[in-house]
């Protein structure tokens, strides 16, 4: 509109009411257009999710691969406290992201590695988890913050003690 | 909370507040709960770490020489993390707690074992108040003191859980409630 009009335009009933409903398609499309792009949380989420599920793999297959009874049990723990974190950041995850699934397909499928994983495996795996979680956290807010902090808590708690035979551990 | 609590007998002021300070003057008035929430969960956390170290002292009378390492890692960290959250406020200008006169313990503590069950309540207990640190907090550098204070309390209590020959001796939400 270049030039303003020195008399009021005469709108009639009808165009208003056109002029009305078209506003309303435009506005029900852009916001269509405007919820597309996810919240950049998810895509760290579903990272951590990842990993949870991967570490708890790891765990029960170095635990199936016969090690010491008690170390045995150690790593059966370690496998259900990591596919109980899986868990809550999938819970999180359709939180954010509204009915959507997680994205994360479980592509565990595979071939297993030619050799069984080692305890000391999983203690690095664990390790990186830790720290991942743990960066995270402090990037975070509110009830995601504590939930990645716990996970980094547990992992920590799990490759410094319970991973550790009991005469090096203290 | 089940770590020990402040006894009321010896921490209740006078109800009547006088205008004449002169037979209490030496008293030190505790600092009010800070109304913003992070400091608010930092100032409940020192709070909870003056009940922790206050109740590692008993946990060190009853033990075993075998955990001497345990009790005194845990205590100097727990030490250790309270003067520096209690930096951190000060530096805000906000009053840290104080620690109470006495505490009231949420068990009797007797012989080793009644010592490590305190230890892995009073681990867990600041393990829930470190979370709420994390989940209140405004800045980066709170979070990351917290994870570290966290996962601590989390290795402190799988230890002393290895101690009572609990099994397993990790949980999958150290200071939550998932």
């Amino acid at each position: 509109m270049l030039h303003v009009p020195s008399s009021p335009p005469t709108v009639s009933r009808r165009q208003m009411l056109f002029s009305a409903a078209a506003l309303a398609l435009l506005g029900s499309a852009a916001a269509a257009c405007g919820e597309p792009p996810p919240p950049p949380e998810v895509d760290e989420l579903a990272a951590q999710l990842d990993r949870a599920r991967a570490d708890s793999q790891l765990a029960s297959d170095a635990a199936a691969a016969t090690p010491p009874p008690p170390t045995a049990q150690a790593l059966t723990a370690v496998a259900s406290e990591r596919s109980a974190h899986a868990q809550a950041l999938s819970d999180e995850l359709v939180r954010i992201a509204g009915t959507k699934a997680p994205t994360a397909t479980p592509t565990t499928t595979t071939v297993p590695p030619a050799k069984a994983p080692t305890t000391e495996d999983v203690i690095a795996a664990l390790r990186q988890s830790a720290d991942a979680a743990g960066q995270l956290a402090a990037t975070q807010s509110g009830y995601r913050a504590g939930l990645l902090g716990s996970i980094a808590a547990s992992c920590t708690a799990a490759y410094t003690v319970a991973l550790v035979p009991p005469k090096a551990a203290q | 909370m089940t770590s020990p609590q402040p006894s009321p007998t010896t921490t209740t002021t006078p109800p009547t507040t006088t205008t004449t300070t002169s037979s209490r003057a030496a008293q030190p008035t505790t600092p009010g709960r800070p109304t913003d929430a992070a400091n608010g969960a930092l100032f409940d956390a020192i709070a909870t770490e003056h009940a922790t170290i206050y109740g590692y002292g008993l946990v060190s009378a009853h033990s075993t020489p075998d955990v001497n390492d345990l009790v005194s890692t845990a205590m100097a960290e727990h030490r250790e993390r309270r003067e520096e959250a209690i930096a951190v406020l000060e530096a805000r200008s906000v009053d840290p707690p104080l620690p109470a006169a006495g505490y009231q313990l949420p068990m009797e503590v007797d012989n080793p074992t009644d010592a490590a069950n305190l230890a892995v309540r009073m681990e867990e207990d600041a393990a829930v108040a470190w979370r709420a640190v994390l989940e209140q907090a405004a800045d980066e550098k709170d979070r990351s003191f917290a994870v570290s204070a966290l996962s601590q309390c989390a290795v402190a209590a799988a230890k002393w859980s290895r101690v009572l020959g609990i099994s397993p001796i990790t949980v999958a939400f150290p200071g939550g409630s998932e």
